[in-house]
């Protein structure tokens, strides 16, 4: 299963640590005329999939000033039943129209039986699933002609019968397909919440080398529980984490995401503007 | 691949389209730390996430039947006609027959009509667009050949019958103002270009039966036969001129 990176020809890891904003379109125009100072915007892939010309000539413009990344909420890497070969048929003709800087997707799974379930549904972490992972995740860098970055989800049950943790998983899955990692604060803030998982236990458990992007986003507290909503400013202890990581794994690109009650461009910027101040002083002092 | 994982996965979307079903819970949750409050947490997701997916796509009908019987029909949308694609913008083709089983009261009678025929604006956009022809190109051709004139549908296309009037939500007339009520039964043609957005053009019972051949034979002069044969007075002219404004034709050979 091991995958030599050279069997993905010559893709290398295309951009610096920098940072940027998950594009939601009600922001387009704002971006589009105030050119913010961010460095990359990112994209979910599936919004391309019937993107209306029109609109794709704006992110082509956009591309111009701002690298592009993708990330996918759909090909449900997990899936016991394989990869939708028409997900991934479209997936790989957004990447190749629009050549992303990176392209990523969360270790979850979401369909079943030929029923999609809207959501990031938790993998039990065993042996088992950790062949189906990696077979899934091997077929897509195989069709998409590149590695791909693997997100670790806040999920709000556990298995009883895990056989390992997320980050000896993710590990695995790294060693066996030569994948990447999105490291995502907020998902092991949310975690750490209402499970009590140590994140640092993660940071120190993943390979450093593999980590190419970070996600930092805010959570809401929904009946005694703890929701990955992207609803909310990056909370304090997300930064913590997120200068926690980059210290133990380095510096990598870093999306500020946010989805529901969407704010004024300028309120994603600032925190983009963190992050990078962030990863600028992580620079310095190396 | 064994079968553990895919039991697993058939259990929980069977528990999470299905809630109320204690079989399929029960079931779902062996094996799962503290199921209860993680359960509720993706059953909300799930439905939150169609829903809003839905509001997109229907948004008109969502602010004819208020928010009670819309998540009411997206249930049971999602419950009868799940997701089979991993891009919710396509998902809800069935969404006007969930309308119609589960609304009642006033807006019972346009609810669902009015759901198909946002689906059809929606989903527009979506099609494969083939290049349309002008006018202008039309009237290069020669007299003599106009005969052997050879038209196909272009642009983005969609005809659409109103079995009940609805008014032209999210939509403009280029030859009737700002927007203008479908009556009972009332054709038309909705057309969505990048440039000129969506038009919707009613036609009388000859242009919708010439359309219709043009669409079948792609030939003009049968076409044409087929309008004349409903209307003595069919004007050919007049509906190509609406038809080439809009982007909808386009010229295949003469």
């Amino acid at each position: 299963m091991l995958r030599d990176r050279a069997a993905y020809g010559d893709f290398k890891h295309p951009i610096p640590a920098q940072a940027g904003i998950g594009l939601r379109f009600p922001h387009l125009v704002d971006i589009e005329t105030t050119k913010p100072s961010i460095y990359g915007l990112e994209i979910h892939s599936e919004n391309l999939f019937s993107l209306a010309p029109a609109i794709a000539r704006r992110l082509d413009a956009l591309r111009d000033q701002y690298w592009l990344s993708l990330h996918g909420v759909g090909l449900s890497l997990g899936s016991a039943d394989g990869l939708d070969a028409e997900h991934l048929r479209r997936l790989v003709a957004v990447v190749d129209r629009y050549q992303p800087v990176m392209v990523s997707e969360h270790l979850c799974w979401n369909r079943a039986e030929n029923i999609t379930l809207p959501d990031l549904l938790p993998l039990p972490l065993t042996r088992e699933t950790l062949g189906i992972v990696a077979a899934n995740v091997d077929a897509a860098q195989t069709a998409l002609r590149r590695p791909i970055a693997v997100e670790n989800i806040s999920a709000y049950l556990q298995y009883e019968y895990d056989e390992m943790d997320e980050a000896e998983f993710l590990s695995q899955v790294v060693r066996r397909t030569g994948c990447k990692l999105l490291v995502d604060l907020n998902n092991l803030h949310v975690n750490a919440l209402n499970f009590g998982v140590a994140p640092q236990r993660f940071l120190n458990g993943v390979p450093a080398h593999a980590v190419a992007e970070y996600h930092l986003a805010g959570p809401s507290e929904v009946g005694g529980a703890w929701i990955d909503t992207h609803a909310t400013p990056v909370p304090e202890p997300v930064w913590a984490l997120y200068a926690q990581a980059v210290a133990t794994l380095g510096a990598a690109p870093t999306i500020i995401e946010w989805d529901q009650d969407l704010p004024p461009l300028a309120t994603l910027v600032d925190e983009a503007q963190r992050a990078q101040a962030v990863l600028l002083a992580y620079a310095n002092a190396a | 691949m064994t079968t553990g994982l895919r039991q697993l996965q058939a259990a929980w979307a069977t528990a999470l389209l299905h809630p109320d079903s204690a079989t399929a819970v029960e079931h779902w949750a062996a094996g799962i730390r503290t199921p209860a409050a993680g359960f509720a947490v993706y059953v909300n997701s799930v439905r939150a996430n169609t829903r809003n997916a839905l509001a997109i796509s229907y948004p008109a009908t969502r602010a004819l039947i208020g928010e009670r019987a819309f998540a009411k029909a997206v249930l049971a949308c999602l419950q009868t006609h799940p997701p089979t694609a991993g891009d919710l913008a396509e998902y809800g083709a069935a969404f006007a027959d969930a309308v119609a089983a589960t609304v009642f009261g006033e807006s019972r009678e346009v609810a669902h009509e009015l759901a198909r025929y946002e689906w059809v604006l929606d989903q527009l956009p979506r099609r494969p667009r083939k290049p349309a022809s002008t006018l202008a190109e039309a009237a290069q051709i020669p007299a003599e050949n106009w005969q052997r004139l050879r038209l196909s549908a272009a642009g983005h296309c969609a005809e659409f019958i109103s079995p009940v009037p609805v008014r032209a939500w999210r939509a403009y007339l280029l030859d009737g103002g700002a927007s203008r009520p479908l009556h009972h039964d009332e054709r038309c043609l909705i057309v969505a270009d990048e440039d000129a957005g969506v038009s919707i053009l009613p036609l009388g019972a000859a242009d919708w039966a010439w359309w219709s051949e043009i669409c079948r034979s792609g030939e003009l002069t049968a076409a044409t036969t087929a309008g004349l044969a409903l209307e003595s007075d069919f004007k050919l002219l007049t509906l190509l001129e609406r038809l080439f404004s809009v982007g909808a034709l386009r010229i295949v050979e003469w």
